[in-house]
Formats: C-alpha cells, structure tokens, sequence
C-alpha cells in the first residue's frame, strides 16, 4: 500500500515535468509568433519576420536550461544523469554486477529469511486490541522456578478477581484430545473461557465465537475450528457449522471456523477451541488440569498494581510461599532467559555475514575503481569536482544494492515455506500447526534499508579513495604482486583477511554446534532403542494389553505413566532423612524393567500388587545414601494432595536417560508401582525394525476399538534434536555462505594483483623463474592472505568459546577437531580459490608481457 | 526593439514585478509595457525574460495562469501576488534610496569641510 501511494507520487511528479516542458515550449512559441507579428507589421517579409524574431530571442535550448534551473528542476536532472550514467557503467561491466548482485541478494535472503521468522514470532504485536498491555500471570516459587500455569480452582479464582486491574481475564489450557468423529485421531485443542474470545475477536470463515463476543453460551458442547482443523477434522466441508465432533466421547458442536491466516496468541495454531466451562463440566477425566491466566491491563494500571491486587487470591490457595508476577508478553513468543543468549548469538551471526558482504561487495568495487583511476582521473583533470565524481560511485552502489533487495525478496519468497519447514520440523512432524512466517512489508523495509546502507557504504569508501586521485599516478601505471606495494591493494587485502576471520568465526560456531548435536546424539541412553515404541493410546484398557502381547511381532508390553524420552522429566517433592528435595520419578507396573532393558542391580524389580515400595536408580541411591546401603531405607513422597506417604526401596535398577536428551542419564529417578488405575501410556519392545511393526500395532489397536498413534522411541529422540539438527544447519549454511564470500574475495584479489603485475611476472619469466616458481609464490601469497584472516579470526572465537563454556556448563565449547579443522579448511578452500588466477600467472608469456606497454 | 540603455544587472525581477502589478500580462507583453513605459530606452534580452519569470513563481512572488490571449492563442498569464507586491514595495524604496545617494554623489560641486 506505501509502495503504490509512493509510486504514484512518483508518477506525478514525473506528469508534471512533462507538463512543465510542454508549457515551457508554447510561452517561447507564443513569444516568438507575437515578436514575428509585431516585425511583420513593421513591414518585414513573414519569413524574414520569423528569423529575425528567433535572433533576437538567441537559442531557445540554452534559456529552456535557465528556466528548469529556476524552477528547481536542476538537481532533479542532475540526479536523473547521474543515475543514467550508473545505470551505463554498471551495464558496461555486466560481470561485475552480476557477481555484486549476487553477493548482496545472497545476503539479504538470508537476512530477509530471518528478519521474516523475527518479524513473525518476536516482533509483530499480538493479533489484539491494545497488544501492548496484554499481561500473562506467573508464580515464582521458592527458588526461582517459574509457574506460568494454575491448577483450575486457583485460576479460575484469579480470573474472577482480576475485573478491577485486568480486561477480558481469560483462563485458557492445552489439550491432547481425542477426536473419534468423523475420524479418529488426536488432536491439539486450546480450552478456554469465553473471554478469551472476547479479547482476541478474530475473522471467521464462516460462524461465530463462544463467549459475549460471539454471542454463544460456553456453557454448551460447542467447538470452534482453526483453518487447520476444519481441513484436518472435516476434510475441509463446505458446509462445517451443525456438523458433531466426537471429542474424548462427548459430542461437541461445531458453531465457527476461523479464516485461513487466524490463529489464537501461542506459536502453535491449534485444531480447535473448546468453552472451557462444558468441557470441565462434559469431560471430568481428560481436560487439562492447568491453565494461564492472561488479559490485558486496565488503562493506568501498572503490572506491578495488578499483580498486587491479586496476590491475596493466590495466597489463600496453596501452603507453598509464592509471589505473583503480572509478565508483560505482546508478542507470540515469551522472552525467556534461555533462548536470549540463542536469539542474540544468531543475530550476531547474522551480522558477520552481512558484514562480510559488505566487505566483499567494499573489495569488488575497489578493484573496479582502482581500474577505473585513468577514467576519473582524466575526468578531475577536466575539472569535474569531487562531489561531481563521487555521485555517480555511490549510485552504481545504490542500484546494485536495489537490484539485490528484489533478488534477495524473490529468492526469499521461493525458501520461506522449505526454511519453515525446516526450522520447525519437530513441530510439523508431531502433526502441530504453526503461526505462518511470511515476507512481511515490515521484513522488506528493514531489508531495504540494510540493502541501502550495505550498498552504498560498498561504494563508498572505494569510490572516496579512487576521487582521491594524485593525476600522475593516475594517469601512470603502478603496483607490484611481489614487492606488496599495491597502494589500494593493501585496503583490499585487509578486507580479505576480515571475510576470512569472520568466516572462520562462522564456520567454528557452526562446527561446535554440529559437534554438540552429535555428541548429544552420542547419549548413552542405558537401554536399547531400537524395537522400543510408545503405543500413544487413548484409554489402553487391560482387553489390548492382552491383545498386544498376544500379536507375533510384540515381544513385551509394559504400563507406564511416563514414556522415557517423550519430554522433560516429571519431578516429585521427596523427604528423605529429614532433607527435602525435587527427585525425578515415574510409575510403571512389573514388566517395565525388562522392556525397556534396565538391569536390577541389587535388590528386586516391582512386582504386580506391589504397594508402598519403590525402586530407584543407581544414581538415585549414590545420591541419596552415598555411605550406605539402599535397601530398606524409607521415603516420604508427596504424590497428589494426601501429603507425604512413606515408601521403602526395595530395588536398585541401572540409570536411564528418560527426559530430555541433553540432560543424559537422569540425575534421580524413583520408580513407583502402579496402583489398581493402569498408569495410561503403554510401552512395547517388538522383534525387528520398530518403524516396520506400526502397522500391525494400530490393526492391533484397531480391533479393540482403542485409538492409538506408536511412536518409535528413536523417532522421540530423532524429534527431541530436532531443534539442534536445525540450528547447527542453519549455522552452517551461514558458515559456508561466508566462506564461499571470502573465497571469491581471495580469488579476486589474487586475478586483480596478478592482472596488474604482469609486466613483472613477464620480466621474472625472462630472467629464469620457472613456471612452478610463480605459481607457488601466487599461492603462497593467497595462503599468508588467509593465514592472517585465521590469525585475526581465532581470538576472538577463542574468547566467545570461553564466554559460552561459563554460561552454558553443558556445552562443550573447545572442540579441538573443530578448533584443529575449520582452519586447516579455510586455508586449504582459501588457496584453492586464487588457484585460477595463480595458474593464469603462471603461464604469462613474457614476450607478450613485455611487449604489452 | 530598438537600442537603448542596458538595464543595471540585478534589476530584471525588479522591472517585470512593477510590470506585472499593473495587471495581469503574458510574457511578451511584459516586455512591450516595459518597452512603452521607458519609451523604448530600457533593452532587456528577450529570452532573460523567461528563467526571471519561472525564478519568481517559484519564490511565490508572482503567480502564473493559463488563459487566452489578444490572438486567440493559449498564453500563461502572470499576476503579482500578496508577497510580491510587499517585495516591490521593499526593492522600490531600496532602489529610491539608491538613485538619491547616488545623485546626490554625482551631483556634488564641491566637497564640504
């Protein structure tokens, strides 16, 4: 919409030139004619009426001229000139611009990819009225650990509260449920209240919201339906409202779609929304149990005013001493500490690699201008002034730099869809839909205005240097490859060894990246993955139990309330000795240990019936009792609401690695027996290759009238490194993008040093250095070139390694085969690439050489 | 137009802004009444004529409009505006100011002491 407004400006203006010209030419006409009729009447012959009155006006192109200048049209055409005369030279040397193009537009792609993915989840307010007030309440327990969702009493007394500080409060959760109808499969649900509605009043497709604002009672089974879940659940029917979704067995009915683009306030775009008010009263079993409280802040109310008004409703609720925060969050994504150090090193990588391009595009255009010397010279002896000179420089960087931005948004319109899949394949393999990243004006104007500065700051320099002409050395020949004295040379050379630090800088984080993720990969989990698969059954009851172990390929089937791998630890409050601690615990029944491969070190395993006994994990007892025996020793568990509850260890089991897989084998694990309930998730072990045995498991399923979704555990943890797979790719497109950047500035420098020194490569010849002499003394060259780029590069990478290794203890931040590698590769590539030229040298032909000047 | 005196450099605006606020007129016509009003004495180069024009419209002083002239031809017509006629008034005074030091320089018998 700017850009067409402006463009018709443009349009306009350029009417009213035209305007003005014609204008201009009919006054002189009609001076002319009037001036030619008054000599006729004074007798003089038509004709000769007509020549003299054009004499005695003198050339009309010369006042034409004056007038435009007084009409201030002047440096309009002086612009339009100079912007001709750039347009002439950049055409002129077609190679130069395309590789400069080239250059740029990579680079803005790049940085137009992730200013997209920033403007999309990170800088574009909330789709709300009044974005920038919306607050979310957390709970800071003792200790630091942050609650950002409340159990349903508590949130629903916060939101009954929050009416004087907070508009539209709204409760909202997340939910896995199971659609049954019209087909069965899981889905992502957000439960909220009607106000939730109220606040986020998005466009519908086709019905209504639940709520005051849509007009609907939420008390009712109703279900509002994402794009997605309209395609998903309701194979995209054209006629969606009135038709029933079979959710968690309760017939819900569908009364609004949302339009295409719409989503609710998470990254991730659920199937559909449920009232939360009929689902807690319809679905007493399955809905979720938390739930965040959000709204937007009254005006003239501060979060901390909010926060204080509601911290009584908190306090009367549980003996646990919290305080209450009101967390500004106006954006999708909720700043957290731990993505900050992510979010600012990616910036910074970002950053190099521009830089680099601004450097490689400083170096194109200084080999151009060192080139064209003789021309401005020539040109500033004629007396044109610096100012004169210098335009015409930075508008060719200006253009390029145009013709980049467009590059870089038709490149980045192609990758946009491949790069999301990309980044957020962990979320679109576990079926998620996510708020859709897109090239927004935002992303193209913050592009535009990097294009800009980056191009015309490439010219800029080359082109103040180049003005800065001496006319005898200008007019003259100078520079030598071998002495070093290359004048502007020695500025192209500093660029070089700045691309290849920045490189190597690139290049190593990407490597330590890599390096982490494989270690990671590395994880000794305790047991064998491979056969292991989590069934992911909604309501397993004893029938498919039976079934399963029956079926030929299952070899075991264990009950578990907690499938190793499937995410972040569940902790449990534990007394032991007197000491309170947080110990990572899971429930499974007697046949876990031996599906999943874990030895029972002393002791015994679980066994059905088991009551008021435990099993713990040999880091668990080391922990614990470090001197003594385990065996017997009691534990007082805070399971559900009935308070501590004695166990006795009975066993000792081999560690697991059962959360997440960074965090390697779990520091404590306490294995509880299941009670009468089956603990809800089932594990099995099956022969063979476990992706192959899915289909008979969900026939299996399929017979018992069961929905379940096996998952291979390898898969579990293949998406667990998602993030990390992508990150260290996304480090090494980078990395490479500046090598590549740093290698055609070598090679430039080398083909531009070894152009100008052949007359001296001749006279070598002549005097009896042999061909393999001057190539190795090219190369050596390029090789000290990049030596230094490692020199300068190292440092720093050195001093970010240090930095990262005290922040982040898990990482391993010196690498030696990365540290040891990413060198060795940049000078090898580095080298490679003044090969070309260094071979050209090589076979100058002195007779020529000489004979050139 | 027949020889005469050349006009002082600097007071071109001057003449056509007094031209122009006695009405209305075309750029040649500008001319002729100058030419009438000093019974052919002041020579002013035709074509100067038109970059004086366009400088002062575009400095708001005078304003140009289309319109018809005597020979049925499209002619732009220049009209003195608001600041115009407090700039002539200004340029005026500052030109009488000029000419009675400058007579009374040339007109002098003897120094007095």
């Amino acid at each position: 919409m700017k850009a067409l407004s402006s463009l018709l400006a443009w349009f306009r203006r350029a009417a009213r030139r035209d305007r003005f010209e014609s204008g201009m030419s009919e006054e002189i006409a009609h001076h002319l004619a009037l001036r030619a009729a008054d000599l006729e009447h004074e007798g003089l012959a038509p004709a000769e009426a007509r020549r003299r009155a054009q004499l005695e006006f003198g050339a009309d192109e010369r006042w034409k001229e004056e007038c435009r200048e007084a009409a201030g049209y002047a440096p309009l055409d002086a612009l339009r000139g100079d912007l001709r005369d750039a347009a002439r030279s950049l055409r002129r040397s077609p190679g130069f611009t395309l590789v400069a193009t080239l250059v740029l537009g990579l680079v803005l792609t790049v940085d137009l990819l992730a200013f997209a993915f920033a403007d999309a989840y990170l800088l574009r307010p909330l789709p709300i009225a009044e974005a920038d007030r919306h607050v979310e309440l957390v709970a800071t327990v003792e200790g630091g650990r942050e609650q950002w969702q409340f159990d349903a009493a508590e949130g629903e007394a916060l939101v009954a509260s929050a009416g004087r500080v907070i508009a539209h409060a709204y409760r909202f959760g997340l939910h896995r449920p199971a659609v049954l109808e019209p087909s069965p499969r899981r889905t992502y649900a957000e439960v909220v209240s009607g106000t939730w509605f109220d606040l986020r009043r998005p466009r519908f497709a086709a019905g209504r919201a639940f709520g005051v604002w849509g007009g609907l009672d939420e008390r009712e089974p109703v279900a509002v339906l994402s794009d997605a879940g309209w395609k998903r659940l309701l194979a995209a029917d054209p006629q969606p409202i009135g038709r029933s979704l079979l959710v968690d067995g309760v017939a819900f009915t569908v009364v609004g779609v949302l339009a295409p683009a719409e989503g609710g306030l998470e990254p991730v775009v659920p199937e559909l929304w449920l009232p939360l008010a009929a689902a807690e009263r319809l679905l007493p079993l399955s809905p979720p149990a938390r739930f965040g409280v959000g709204g937007i802040l009254r005006p003239g109310v501060s979060p901390e005013q909010a926060a204080a008004a509601l911290a009584p409703v908190l306090a009367t609720g549980s003996s646990e001493a919290r305080t209450l925060r009101a967390h500004p969050r106006t954006t999708l994504l909720r700043e957290s500490r731990e993505l900050a150090p992510l979010t600012l090193s990616l910036l910074f990588a970002f950053a190099l690699l521009t830089a680099v391009a601004a450097a490689n595009l400083t170096g194109l255009h200084l080999a151009r201008a060192t080139a064209r010397r003789r021309d401005i010279a020539v040109r500033a002896a004629l007396g044109a002034s610096r100012g004169r000179l210098l335009r015409p420089l930075v508008l060719e960087g200006l253009l390029l730099g145009g013709g980049a931005l467009l590059l870089a948004w038709m490149l980045a319109r192609l990758a946009v869809a491949a790069v999301e899949g990309a980044v957020f394949s962990l979320a679109l393999q576990a079926g998620l839909v996510l708020t859709p990243v897109g090239i927004s004006t935002t992303a193209l104007l913050a592009c535009g205005g990097l294009a800009a500065t980056v191009g015309a700051l490439g010219s800029l320099l080359p082109a103040l240097q180049a003005t800065r002409v001496d006319l005898r050395s200008g007019l003259g020949r100078d520079g030598t490859l071998f002495g070093g004295r290359l004048g502007a040379g020695r500025l192209r050379g500093a660029l070089v060894v700045g691309q290849v630090a920045a490189s190597l800088g690139l290049l190593v984080g990407a490597g330590l990246i890599a390096r982490n993720a494989a270690r990671a990969d590395d994880v000794d989990t305790g047991f064998a993955l491979a056969g292991l698969v989590d069934l992911n059954a909604v309501h397993a009851d004893a029938g498919l139990v039976a079934r399963l172990s029956a079926s030929p390929g299952v070899r075991s089937v264990a009950a578990t309330a907690f499938t190793p791998l499937a995410g972040g630890l569940p902790r449990i409050d534990a007394t032991v000795d007197g000491v309170r601690q947080r110990l990572g615990h899971n429930v499974v029944d007697e046949r876990f240990f031996d599906t999943l491969g874990l030895r029972v070190v002393r002791g015994r395993g679980l066994a059905a019936g088991d009551r008021g006994v435990v099993v713990v994990s040999e880091s668990t007892a080391r922990l614990l009792w470090p001197e003594a025996d385990p065996l017997g020793r009691r534990l007082d568990l805070e399971r559900g609401d009935g308070g501590p509850e004695p166990f006795a260890v009975v066993g000792v089991v081999s560690d697991a690695a059962s959360g997440f897989f960074f965090e390697g084998r779990d520091r404590s694990m306490v294995y509880l027996p299941t009670g009468p309930e089956p603990p809800g998730e089932l594990l099995l072990r099956v022969t063979g290759d476990a992706r192959a045995g899915l289909p008979a498991l969900r026939e299996a399923c399929a017979d018992q009238d069961v929905l379940c979704e096996p998952v291979p555990l390898a898969d579990l943890l293949a998406r667990q490194r998602m993030p990390f797979t992508a990150l260290s790719a996304v480090a090494l497109a980078l990395g490479a993008l500046a090598l590549g950047l740093a290698c055609l500035g070598l090679h430039g420098l080398v083909a531009f040093a070894v152009a100008r020194a052949t007359r001296e490569i001749g006279v070598r010849v002549a005097l009896g250095a042999t061909r393999g002499a001057v190539l190795r003394g090219v190369l050596a060259g390029a090789a000290r070139q990049a030596a230094r780029g490692v020199a300068f590069g190292l440092p720093p990478c050195l001093a970010l390694s240090a930095l990262l290794a005290a922040q982040v203890p898990q990482l391993q931040a010196f690498d030696a085969a990365v540290y040891a590698l990413v060198p060795l590769l940049l000078l090898a590539v580095a080298t490679a690439a003044a090969l070309p030229p260094a071979w050209r040298a090589a076979r100058v032909d002195p007779v020529v050489a000489l004979r050139e000047e | 137009m027949s020889d005469g005196a050349q006009i002082l450099p600097g007071t071109l605006d001057l003449l056509i802004l007094k031209a122009v606020s006695l009405g209305p007129e075309h750029g040649y016509g500008v001319l002729q009444r100058l030419n009438a009003l000093s019974r052919g004495e002041l020579q002013i180069e035709q074509g100067a004529l038109y970059p004086a024009l366009y400088r002062l419209e575009r400095q708001g002083l005078v304003r140009g409009e289309w319109g018809s002239s005597e020979n049925n031809r499209k002619a732009k017509f220049y009209a003195l505006t608001a600041p115009g006629r407090a700039r002539l008034a200004e340029e005026r005074a500052a030109w009488e100011r000029l000419v009675g030091a400058m007579d009374l320089v040339l007109g002098a018998k003897a120094v007095a002491r």
